[in-house]
């Protein structure tokens, strides 16, 4: 971007980001389940900073949650076999959506389930509950027993996001699998069937196994792999989504610092979701905003959006920077 | 005994090591200069720790807090040197700075009617019990400690524990009443007016302690193990079985986060079979 720096040094950058129909004050927000909502880092940051509040997916009913061990370090990644434990809607509308409510920002609901019934129905629910701004749909959780996630196909993928559309006129967010041989096939299926945004990706299928015990080291044997090591191959499918499709995408795979949000929004991603670096940094989120604002100011641009798959061919920069887009 | 008290707001601070101590074979013992964290820890709680040069590691490193000095301003953790991430802590060296979280979980309750307690641990299982002797030698309170380990050489804590006026008893694998906590406690529990139990670092003390505790009414408290990501309860990593009981109306075995409701847990909750 050299020689496009503007005359006047933007000492406050504008941050705010469009993705589809909603407007978010930063591109930075949590991904769900990593995060609660929030509550137990209160004390440390003010939560209005982050562009949205994204709950742990609830589920259509309360679950206990995978068996133990749920978490495996490996080299730079995170194993994960959590499970989405619940405890259902009712626990959810009286004691998290109030202070998701509170916190000045956009929320977001994940909600999950093992149906499009499931689905369907938590949609309607929230659809008539006050304050929420969009529901991300976890399509791509690699953790429950029961079924294999809806985003492993286009076709399933397709049907949920049209149940869940026809239940709801809420936005939409899509939140992909990255184990896909097509993962534009997909993207595109769950546009089509009304899908405002994309959430991409989810874990990594992944295991680690005890060499000591020979056995497996999770309780359910695999997991899910998250963590700096997965960052490559996430903005890799952000980047071809966004080549090919007219798509709003949240990257969510591995952002740690703030360079690695500028990473995916040089690749086309408008905003980014922030999860287990939470775990190792529970200022993660503020301290990415801020490495982010410094950038800007560096590099004399005066708007988030100017940066936003800045790093793609000139002849699709204007089509991705389209706020519609 | 009193109610388990509630989780206190936690501090998020880069410290410095105070001092680096070699304390038996294998085990070091880090002092670490973190106010705001020390002043705040009670008995039974940990820090999540990781040195600045971390490497390709991730996480940081949860220990039940060995010791605090609330007026020099510092905590010190106790461990025994495992992997990469113990490694890098057992490289540290006074004036090296180290980032600390804390404190995390609950601390234990203590008896308050004048009755005594009874530490029972295994090899770095003794951190939580130095603190807690801590505790009990400010508020006058009686404390007996059953200190376990291989070897003699692995034996660690028990200068400490006897500094806060702890009667130690020391025991070996190669002593032939190491097959039998259940008699040495029992002997404790019947010869003495004892309040509660606390028990940490061997799976077979805790079976031996729960049993001495239903055998003598006694309260008892387990600190449980458990793969660890956050420390403060939202990766929902650390789950831990427990038993139906007050802490767990469902009726059934329901897991528990061991950073939150834990590092311990009352005896009769934790699944130890």
């Amino acid at each position: 971007m050299e020689g496009k720096r503007p005359n006047v040094a933007a000492t406050t950058p504008d941050l705010s980001v469009q993705v589809g129909p909603l407007t978010l004050k930063a591109p930075v927000m949590p991904a769900s389940g990593c995060f609660n909502v929030g509550q137990e880092v209160a004390h440390l940051f003010d939560l209005s900073c982050m562009g949205a509040i994204i709950n742990k997916t609830v589920m259509p009913g309360p679950r206990p949650g995978n068996p133990p061990y749920r978490v495996l370090e490996r080299t730079a990644g995170l194993i994960n076999s959590i499970g989405i434990p619940s405890k259902g809607p009712a626990e959810f509308l009286e004691h998290q959506l109030p202070f998701m409510r509170s916190l000045g920002t956009r929320v977001i609901v994940s909600i999950g389930g093992l149906s499009e019934a499931d689905y369907a129905g938590l949609a309607a629910l929230m659809d008539a509950q006050e304050g929420i701004d969009a529901l991300e749909l976890d399509l791509s959780c690699p953790n429950h027993a029961e079924r294999r996630p809806f985003a492993l196909s286009a076709d399933a993928t397709r049907s949920l996001v049209r149940a869940v559309r026809r239940a709801t006129r809420l936005p939409l967010i899509a939140k992909l699998a990255p184990n896909v041989s097509d993962i534009v096939a997909i993207a595109a299926a769950a546009m089509e069937a009304g899908a405002d945004a994309l959430c991409v990706a989810n874990t990594y299928p992944a295991m680690g196994i005890d060499i000591e015990e020979r056995r497996p080291v999770l309780g359910l044997q695999t997991g899910g792999l998250s963590g700096p090591a997965i960052k490559p191959m996430t903005l890799r499918l952000v980047w071809e989504i966004v080549s090919e499709l007219d798509a709003p995408v949240i990257a969510c795979g591995g952002v740690t610092t703030w360079r690695d949000a500028v990473e995916y929004l040089l690749a086309g991603a408008r905003a980014v979701q922030v999860g287990t670096a939470n775990f190792t940094n529970p200022r993660a989120i503020p301290d990415i905003i801020d490495g982010l604002r410094a950038y800007l100011v560096r590099h004399g641009f005066a708007r988030v959006t100017d940066i936003i798959g800045a790093a793609q061919p000139p002849e699709r920069r204007a089509r991705i920077a389209r706020p519609s887009a | 005994m009193p109610a388990t008290p509630a989780n206190v707001p936690w501090h998020m601070v880069t410290g410095t090591v105070a001092a680096a101590h070699l304390d038996a074979a294998g085990y070091r013992r880090l002092v670490v200069h973190a106010p705001p964290v020390a002043a705040a820890c009670g008995p039974g709680q940990f820090v999540m720790v990781r040195a600045p040069e971390w490497g390709m590691l991730l996480l940081s490193r949860p220990f039940d807090v060995y010791r605090t000095d609330p007026e020099a301003g510092t905590l010190e953790i106790l461990f025994k040197v495992k992997g990469e991430g113990t490694q890098r802590l057992a490289a540290l060296r006074a004036g090296d700075p180290i980032h600390v979280l804390g404190p995390l979980g609950r601390p234990v309750p203590l008896p308050q009617d004048g009755r005594g307690v009874l530490l029972v641990s295994r090899g770095a299982g003794v951190s939580p019990m130095v603190r807690i002797a801590q505790e009990c030698a400010q508020r006058g309170i009686r404390a007996r400690a059953l200190v376990s380990a291989a070897s003699r050489e692995r034996l660690v804590g028990i200068q400490d524990l006897e500094t806060l006026g702890v009667t130690v008893h020391p025991l070996t694998d190669d002593d032939p009443a190491a097959l039998r906590p259940v008699q040495i406690l029992s002997g404790w529990a019947a010869g003495g007016d004892w309040g509660a139990v606390y028990v940490c670092g061997s799976r077979r003390l805790a079976r031996a302690a729960r049993d001495v505790c239903r055998a003598h009414n006694l309260a008892g408290y387990v600190f449980v193990e458990a793969h660890m990501a956050c420390g403060f309860g939202i990766c929902h990593g650390c789950a831990v079985p427990v038993r139906p009981g007050p802490g767990n109306p469902t009726g059934q075995v329901a897991y528990a986060l061991a950073c939150v409701r834990g590092p311990a847990l009352p005896i009769e909750e934790a699944v130890l079979d």
